[in-house]
């Protein structure tokens, strides 16, 4: 062993490096020189006969080459796995404009949604939220609501009766009652109260027998007109839009006085006219009024100490608005196509 | 109730305000004007005479005209109208007019140009349920002395608008012209015209007409004989304004009774004396009664009815239309005007029982102002003097009920009441003014104002009624709305709805949809419910059979809404209701509401789990586990679903179980009765109450292991009729130690099973504080294995 042989091996492992370009002969090589057996494991054997002074000199420039030797064989093993890590990641390709896949899930139905995004709103602003029953009393639906005997809507042929004290509401309104009168203290209230209101209606496209509506009610001291304007505003922008104005204008029930028509400003045209607001650049959403101090008188509360507001809505017309849905009865015949296009755009169905 | 501009104007001087203003003033103040239209859409049409007539060349009913319009040269025009003659005054719509909105253009008729048309009556604009008989027929023939080149639109005054109102129920006083006047003076503040009516008083009368009134829903009622009468055409004003108002012009006499209703709101009646009698009676008819009216129909009365009869037999149904009998005719010489004011109610129910709705039942049924029927029988007269030469030869005779007088008192209303409804500080001036407008009679003192009742706004009965006049007048829009300062607290959810978003989204994930359905149904359909004791609730007026009785189940519209769906080629359904259900449970009705839940069998292959599922039995039941585990509720412990003898029969006796809470049925599962649908499908209800009562959220969470849990299936080989929730429960009540959980993972059979079933039940072993050994876990599986062997005969496959 001397030094040309020793530059020699670092040559002959410099050669065989260079063209070596996969994992498996660099480790072979490694084991050729760096091995248990390899070139260098005989060195480190011929090593042991050599004088102290050979040792030194042989041993430490043994070291060297070994060390060097090691540095290229990181370094390589490093650049293939680079390599080859490409490489497997190019394999890997796919096609990312196929399809992807998904749960199927189902979807809340339409006039439930619109439900839940009103109730929503007012809830936020404190208001409780209670259902009430289908059959209801003549003396709720019409008496305590100041509806006179007399009053058409109470003619058989608009409303369905089952006997003289049952009927199927007609309206929301009768939890305006049943709320204020179970109220013991006579103090304040905040409700809305959704649910399914029946008239009697042939089914056609703007007309159901059965339709759902929204009820709402506050009382409490001081409650002004401007409440009940500023209240509307605030529930109307939640719905359609910041950008949404109101106009209001009085109108008749006979359990409020005054009474109020809402009309939201056209969301289709900005007001401009289109066929949805009829050319007039409004809509009417929604009837509302301060509760008329006979039925708040009616129900037990004292009409010089409270006074209050009621607001109620139809939830098919908000949804025919703001999904543009021309047919009533689509929501009635629950075509899962239907339900799903409301929610998504997927579909949904296979 | 639809009004007319010109008219109108005859009560206030509106020029200065457009169409488009006045009926946004009138809407923003809570009229609704729901359409403003012009009367006719014809415009440049003009008089002119036919000079002379020759037949068309080329056509036997063509022919051709000459017409003088009032230029040196004659204009020849193509007619196909059989009455055209010399000298005939005619409409002529040159080149560049308007007819019905469409513009004339110079037209070749069969090779004869034609620089424009003569006009019909409706070419002219007029509707034809309003043209009158001797117009209806080809061109429109005008009165000779129309002046040549006129306007015939301005000449038969039809240079009109018409504003179409829709009133609510408390606003009757605006059904007349005089009413809508009031309002718009109040809105646009500005005063009515003065108008004085020429009514000749009879001196020294002696009264002609003896009347009884023996009906006590009668509260004036007065005639006047009026003689000598010419009954002619009326004057074109009249005709061109019942036009406007949607009635069709008759007669003079007819004409204006009906001018004097619109315009003042009091229905008036005219019988023919030579027919009727000098002795009228108004009373209730008799029982069976029979009579003809004016519409020709014949009809039997009532005894609520109030008739106005000589002694022999009604004469007219009073307050809602005249008889036929005495009705006025070419021929009729001398009449009696009635005028007169009934109970509302009365005259509803007689309407509405007869199916008659008139112009004068509706204005009595909303309620007449009790103080213009001297207003009325005067104009009426004054009219009928000008325009037919009738003859006065008495004054009215009148009949007014004792007490009869509306209730003039005050209303008191105190200022800060009105300031606590607007909201703010409105100004005493500015209400003052607002109550000037309305021309109500007030007065304020000590913050009070205190106004006088009037009769032509009988709906201003309250405090709270002069606020609403106030508001509408100060204009709603111009109050700042503002949210309330209100005490905090927090929204309670009633008991229906808690917990309703959670079981919503977890059967959405599940892939079910949501459906609402009508509550009304068929008897056939209703009587398919869950109950067996509860009777239905049936409605007494359904507008159908298949909405007659409430539904007592959701199962049975949910098979509809499913085959619904199957039959449009969606092949996987899965759907829920969550609605109310109704019956009687001892002749109390009862609400409930309830959960179900529908799916279709179908087998679909699911690229997402590589596996597929199969929509049966097992997939409903498992959607009900998944929600009742989402409830904190477990198997065997809080409910359990299981075979009964009395379940349902809208299901498959041997696919199906009841839910149970405890000992407490609350709902059931499984396969539809075939009977019941043609298609595979599987259902369940549950009573919502009962599921909302037990809806726990306590579960104890328990500490996951940090060392690894071992699984082992094995495959058991029993006789079929063993139920596999024995298995697991006799496993289960072991309480082994290591043992985590055991599960049914598959059940198998084939024949060379000879009429056994293999069940595989999955375990999962594991402990919390070390690996669990093979020989650990083997020793536990072994005691199971035992287990089944000496409990089910059961064999390790």
């Amino acid at each position: 062993m001397n030094n040309i042989e020793m530059s020699n091996i670092y040559q002959d492992f410099l050669n065989k490096m260079i063209q070596i370009d996969d994992s498996k002969s660099l480790f072979e090589l490694q084991v050729e020189f760096l091995g248990k057996k390899g070139i260098f494991a005989n060195f480190m054997q011929e090593l042991k006969s050599m004088s102290k002074e050979d040792k030194a000199v042989y041993g430490k420039e043994l070291n060297v080459i070994k060390n060097r030797i090691q540095e290229h064989i990181n370094e390589k093993k490093k650049s293939i796995e680079e390599i080859e890590l490409e490489a497997r990641l190019e394999k890997e390709k796919i096609d990312v404009t196929q399809p992807g896949l998904f749960f199927t899930n189902g979807y809340i139905h339409p006039l439930h949604k619109m439900q839940f995004q009103i109730c929503s709103v007012f809830s936020s602003m404190g208001y409780d939220v209670l259902s009430g029953p289908e059959i209801e009393t003549d003396h709720f639906n019409f008496e305590m609501l100041n509806i006179p005997k007399n009053h058409s809507a109470r003619d058989m042929q608009d409303t369905f009766y089952i006997d003289d004290t049952y009927l199927l509401r007609t309206h929301t309104s009768p939890m305006q009652i049943r709320t204020m009168t179970e109220n013991t203290e006579k103090g304040p209230i905040r409700i809305v109260s959704p649910g399914k209101v029946f008239r009697r209606d042939e089914d056609d496209a703007t007309h159901s027998h059965q339709f759902m509506q929204i009820e709402g009610l506050l009382v409490d001291e001081g409650i002004s007109i401007s409440h009940l304007i500023g209240t509307l505003n605030e529930f109307v922008k939640a719905i359609f839009g910041e950008d949404r104005e109101i106009r209001v204008r009085p109108s008749y029930f006979p359990f409020t006085e005054p009474s109020l028509e809402v009309d939201v400003d056209c969301f289709n045209c900005d007001g401009d006219g289109c066929n949805i607001c009829k050319g007039t650049g409004w809509i009417e959403v929604l009837g509302a009024g301060m509760i008329h101090p006979r039925v708040l008188e009616m129900s037990g509360y004292d009409s010089d100490k409270y006074s209050g507001f009621a607001f109620g809505l139809g939830i098919e017309r908000f949804v025919m608005l703001k999904y543009k849905v021309s047919d009533i009865r689509d929501f009635y015949t629950n075509d899962i196509r239907f339900i799903s296009n409301i929610n998504s755009r997927d579909g949904g169905v296979f | 109730m639809k009004f007319s501009r010109k008219w109108l104007e005859e009560y206030i001087d509106v020029v200065k305000f457009r169409d488009k203003e006045l009926a946004e003033g009138l809407t923003k103040s809570g009229i609704e004007v729901e359409a403003v239209s012009k009367l006719v859409n014809s415009s440049g049409i003009i008089v002119a005479m036919i000079t002379n007539v020759k037949p068309h060349p080329d056509s036997d009913k063509l022919s051709i005209c000459s017409l003088d319009v009032g230029k040196s040269e004659e204009i020849e025009v193509v007619c196909g109208a059989s009455n055209v003659r010399g000298y005939m005054k005619v409409a002529y719509a040159p080149v560049g007019s308007k007819v019905n909105g469409i513009e004339i253009t110079e037209a070749t008729i069969r090779g004869v140009v034609s620089p424009g048309m003569i006009c019909s009556m409706e070419e002219i604009g007029i509707g034809s349920e309003f043209v009158q008989e001797s117009q209806r027929e080809g061109i429109a023939t005008l009165a000779n002395s129309a002046q040549i080149g006129t306007d015939v639109i301005e000449l038969l005054e039809l240079d009109d608008t018409i504003f179409e109102l829709g009133l609510t129920p408390n606003r009757s006083d605006c059904l007349s012209i005089i009413g809508i006047a009031y309002e718009i003076s109040a809105i646009f503040d500005i005063p009515l015209k003065k108008r004085t009516i020429k009514y000749p008083e009879v001196e020294n009368s002696t009264d002609l007409l003896k009347l009884l009134v023996s009906n006590s829903d009668v509260n004036y009622f007065s005639l006047m004989p009026l003689h000598n009468i010419k009954v002619i055409e009326s004057p074109q004003f009249i005709k061109s304004r019942l036009i406007a108002c949607g009635i069709r012009p008759i007669n003079n006499i007819v004409d204006i009774t009906n001018y004097i209703l619109l315009e003042t709101g009091q229905p008036l009646h005219a019988f023919d004396l030579a027919k009727s009698t000098v002795d009228f009676e108004i009373r209730s008819a008799f029982n069976g009664e029979k009579t003809k009216l004016l519409d020709e129909s014949e009809i039997v009365l009532d005894p609520s009815d109030i008739v106005v009869a000589n002694q022999e037999s009604a004469l007219s149904l009073a307050g809602v239309m005249g008889g036929y009998s005495s009705r006025v005719t070419k021929y009729t010489e001398n009449i009696v005007l009635e005028c007169a004011n009934f109970n509302s109610e009365t005259i509803r129910q007689t309407a509405k029982r007869h199916a008659l709705r008139s112009d004068s039942s509706v204005r009595f049924e909303k309620g007449v102002d009790v103080n213009r029927t001297e207003l009325a029988m005067k104009m009426a007269v004054e009219l009928l003097v000008k325009y037919a030469d009738a003859k006065l030869s008495t004054n009215p005779v009148v009949y007014k009920k004792e007490n009869f007088k509306f209730d003039d008192s005050d209303i008191v209303l105190e200022y800060d009441k009105l300031v606590k409804y607007m909201g703010f500080k409105i100004d005493v001036k500015e209400v003052a003014k607002i109550l000037d407008r309305l021309q109500l009679k007030y007065t304020f003192e000590d913050s009070k104002f205190t106004v006088k009742r009037i009769s032509r706004r009988p709906d201003l009965e309250f405090d709270v009624c002069i606020i609403e006049e106030i508001v509408r007048l100060y204009g709603v829009d111009n109050i700042k709305g503002e949210l309330p300062i209100i005490r905090l607290k927090r929204s309670h959810v009633g008991q229906n709805t808690h917990n309703l978003g959670l079981i919503k989204n977890l059967l959405h994930s599940m892939g079910y949809s949501e459906a609402i359905n009508y509550s009304l149904t068929s008897k056939e359909k209703a009587s398919i419910g869950l109950e067996t004791n509860e009777e239905l609730v049936k409605i007494k007026n359904p507008l159908s059979s298949e909405r007659e009785y409430m539904r007592k189940s959701l199962i049975p519209s949910l098979i509809d809404t499913a085959s619904y769906n199957l039959e449009r080629q969606i092949s996987i359904v899965r759907l829920y209701e969550i609605s109310q259900v109704s019956f009687l449970i001892d002749g109390e009705y009862t609400t409930h509401n309830r959960l179900s839940a529908i799916i279709s069998g179908f087998k679909h292959d699911n690229p997402l789990f590589d596996m597929s599922i199969q929509g049966d039995f097992y997939l409903i039941k498992g959607s009900i586990q998944k929600l009742l585990s989402m409830a904190s509720l477990i198997e065997g412990q809080d409910y359990s679903i299981e075979q009964a003898a009395d379940i349902p029969k809208i299901f498959h006796p041997y696919q199906s179980a009841e839910i149970k809470f405890g000992d407490k049925v609350v709902g059931y599962v499984g396969k539809i009765h075939p009977k019941h649908s043609k298609h595979d499908l599987y259902a369940f209800e549950i009573d919502f109450y009962e599921l909302r009562k037990i809806f726990k959220d306590d579960i104890n969470v328990e500490q996951i292991s940090i060392y690894p849990s071992v699984t082992r299936d094995i495959s058991i080989v029993v006789s079929d009729d063993i139920r596999s929730i024995d298995m697991v429960n006799s496993i289960r009540g072991l309480n082994l130690d290591l043992l985590e959980d055991i599960n049914v993972f598959n059940v198998y059979k084939d024949e060379s099973l000879k009429g056994n079933k293999s069940i595989t039940f999955k375990m999962k072993f594991g402990s919390t504080t070390k690996t669990l050994s093979e020989e650990e876990i083997s020793e536990k599986v072994n005691i199971i294995i035992d287990c089944f062997r000496g409990q089910y005969n059961g064999e390790l496959r």
